[in-house]
């Protein structure tokens, strides 16, 4: 009987003049946003590629250089990118994932602007991931919102219960046909994207991303569907179904952010960075010989060579002081950096609490997520190439230190095959396991959602097949 | 057999149906005649169990229709006044879906027979719905009820808009259907129809089923006096 409904249902569809026009607009907004992304995508990897080959060439061509200089000089760390922001670019062009490396500093990027929200600025690009968070979903409104109610008005609802056609059945079967329009648009995607990348797809990755959005349109139908059932006219279910569209995909989410953001607040850039440094002026200054921890320093390291003065040192004392100065910095960083992930997170947590109001945040979540361009994923290649800049400067600070100069020689200069011989920085993006571990909450809530829709279509009572009474 | 037993429904606080006792058997037309809001439709409805009855027990081939709805609902077939089909299938298609759901699969030939049985012209079979005069679309319904098997039917003012070649066609094929067996009731304000297929004539007002007629026993104008008057 289901499957009766759903061909019957299928064919209606599909020879719908509407629905072509509907389902033709979309895939061309969905080709649009493909073809768009698919632009933007290839002109970052070229520019990328370029400015990560003009960076490691300038390092690599310093020729014989001091590494204090070197360290001021800096290189820049480059994330790769992952072949599903073509569909979802996440917050990555708001954080950006180019950060320098040098001496001193930390990664500036750290201070983007938009790296400190977790708001939905990303609405603002026509990217594929729009598409198929906000207006497929649309699409299946459109298509549902008369699929129970217009057969009640017309009266075909009487024959169909007539003939033996429960209910649930018809929801069943009319839900599923929409699912399946649906799920052709995701076939578009996954056919883009094996023609253009086939070969360099990570599939397993690809199908967890589909199936995400999978879920995310049968539970759309079915809600659609089952909307249309308990709605007297169609009209009623159309504007019920559009306001819900409004609250789960503006509304909800804004205010989501919004509450993240008022409860536990990130500092200002201006205020971040004036905390940092700060902090960092406790420190140890490199260049200031009258520092007291310096003193304590030198005479801790005049100790341990059992000479007098600095000047007998066999050895840089100003690169032991710069060095001594960084892991000070470090540890600032770390603290800040500390306090910014855990408000971070406790936004998200906000986030994902009202995703349970609105599964909408949950699917662009884990969409973000398997595409690798959540902020999560930022955080992580912030914290990759702070470890990485940690052992670059500490190699510059130990070739001033022990490479054979002396303290105060800031002219003398390093061979031009250390520069050489040190790694440059590759970014090792996490695993599938690690980008779902941090999206459990947003996997649950889809889920339930899913029962529920299930739930509501397999147990609703009270249904009328009268349009009136 | 079509029955009921003191069926009553009322909605918000107005009877729409009062005690009707009715009992329509097999080789039967029963004629409910009366004007808008005099209880036709909802009898109907109750039949059908899309409404649930206040007091009483509606019977359909002996089953009550509120304790089995799916058997009861498997014996009756249903012409509404507007027969709506599927716009983007044609008239076969439409067939072939709705006995398909009923449990019945028949040949492309059987469904053809139907439809030429329900009087619809050959070169409609294969067009679209949309296409479809409301006479077209009751003869497919027709067809649909037809193609069924059932024992009982339910008309709801199953003439109404249609032309009088279409009614007249329309009359014979229900009183070839009543001569197979079959209990029909028929809900309509079609006096003329009705006093010419019907096998008995009941004839209603607020809900009430006021009188009830044997046609052949009664001309036309006599008829049409008597409704006027209880009407009045």
């Amino acid at each position: 009987m289901v499957r009766l409904i759903f061909n019957n249902e299928l064919k209606g569809s599909l020879r719908d003049r509407r629905v072509q026009l509907l389902a033709g607009f979309t895939t061309l907004f969905l080709l649009l946003s493909a073809w768009s992304g698919q632009g933007a995508y290839t002109h970052l990897a070229d520019a990328r590629a370029q400015a990560a080959a003009k960076a490691e060439a300038e390092w690599d061509s310093l020729g014989a250089y001091n590494p204090h200089s070197a360290a001021h000089f800096g290189t820049y760390a480059y994330r790769p990118l992952g072949l599903l922001r073509m569909l979802d670019a996440g917050v990555q062009p708001f954080t950006g994932d180019v950060l320098k490396v040098e001496g001193h500093v930390a990664n500036e990027a750290l201070y983007a602007e938009a790296s400190r929200s977790s708001s939905l600025m990303r609405f603002s690009a026509f990217q594929p991931a729009l598409v198929l968070q906000a207006i497929v979903p649309l699409l299946l409104i459109f298509l549902a919102f008369g699929s129970i109610a217009r057969e009640r008005e017309t009266g075909t609802l009487k024959m169909l219960v007539l003939q033996g056609a429960s209910f649930r059945q018809l929801m069943a079967g009319k839900a599923l046909a929409y699912w399946i329009i649906s799920l052709g648009l995701l076939l578009a995607t996954v056919l883009i994207m094996a023609i253009l990348y086939g070969g360099q797809m990570a599939w397993d990755t690809f199908a967890l991303f589909m199936l995400g959005y999978a879920l995310y349109y049968l539970l759309a139908a079915l809600l659609s569907v089952y909307v249309s059932a308990k709605a007297r006219r169609s009209s009623g279910a159309l504007a019920v179904l559009l306001g819900g569209w409004l609250l789960w995909v503006f509304i909800l989410p804004k205010l989501a952010a919004q509450l993240g953001q008022s409860l536990y607040p990130l500092p200002s850039r201006i205020v971040f960075e004036e905390q940092m440094q700060e902090d960092r002026k406790k420190g140890l200054d490199g260049h200031n010989p009258s520092d007291e921890r310096r003193k304590a320093l030198e005479e801790k390291v005049l100790a341990e060579y059992e000479v007098d003065s600095i000047e007998q040192l066999p050895i840089n004392f100003d690169g032991i002081v710069m060095q001594a100065d960084e892991e000070y910095g470090n540890q600032v960083w770390d603290k800040h950096f500390g306090d910014y992930y855990q408000t971070v997170q406790q936004q998200n947590r906000v986030i994902q609490w009202a995703s349970a109001l609105a599964p909408f945040l949950a699917v662009r979540n884990l969409s973000m997520a398997l595409a690798g361009t959540s902020l999560y994923d930022h955080l992580h290649f912030q914290q990759s190439v702070e470890d990485y800049r940690r052992g670059w400067v500490k190699a510059l600070n130990d070739e001033h230190a022990y490479g054979g100069s002396k303290t105060g020689e800031w002219g003398w200069k390093a061979e031009a095959a250390f520069f050489q011989s040190m790694e440059d920085y590759t970014y090792e993006r996490p695993g599938l396991s690690w980008s779902i571990a941090n999206r459990w909450p947003e996997i649950i809530v889809l889920l339930v959602w899913l029962l529920v829709a299930v739930g509501l279509v397999a147990f609703s009572r009270n249904l009328s097949v009268l349009d009136q009474n | 057999m079509i029955q009921a037993f003191n069926l009553s429904k009322s909605f918000n606080g107005q009877p729409a149906l009062q005690q009707l006792n009715l009992s329509v058997a097999p080789g039967e037309i029963y004629a409910l005649l009366g004007a808008n809001g005099a209880g036709k439709t909802t009898t109907i409805n109750l039949f059908l169990h899309f409404l649930e009855p206040d007091k009483g027990e509606a019977r359909i081939n002996g089953k009550p229709v509120a304790e089995d709805q799916q058997a009861a609902r498997a014996g009756i077939a249903y012409i509404p006044e507007n027969i709506q089909l599927y716009p983007h299938l044609s008239g076969i298609e439409n067939l072939a879906y709705f006995s398909a759901l009923s449990g019945q699969k028949y040949t492309t030939a059987a469904l053809e027979q139907f439809l030429a049985q329900a009087g619809l012209e050959p070169e409609a079979f294969r067009k679209h719905a949309h296409h479809y005069s409301k006479g077209m679309r009751q003869k497919t319904g027709i067809a649909i009820a037809l193609a069924k098997e059932a024992k009982a039917m339910l008309l709801d003012e199953p003439t109404s808009g249609l032309d009088p070649k279409a009614s007249n066609e329309f009359a014979r094929l229900l009183t070839q259907l009543s001569e197979q067996g079959m209990a029909v009731l028929m809900a309509t304000h079609d006096l003329f129809r009705a006093k010419e297929t019907a096998t008995r004539i009941g004839i209603m007002r607020s809900g009430q089923l006021l009188q009830e007629l044997q046609p052949s026993e009664i001309g036309h104008t006599d008829l049409e006096s008597l409704y006027l008057q209880q009407m009045s």
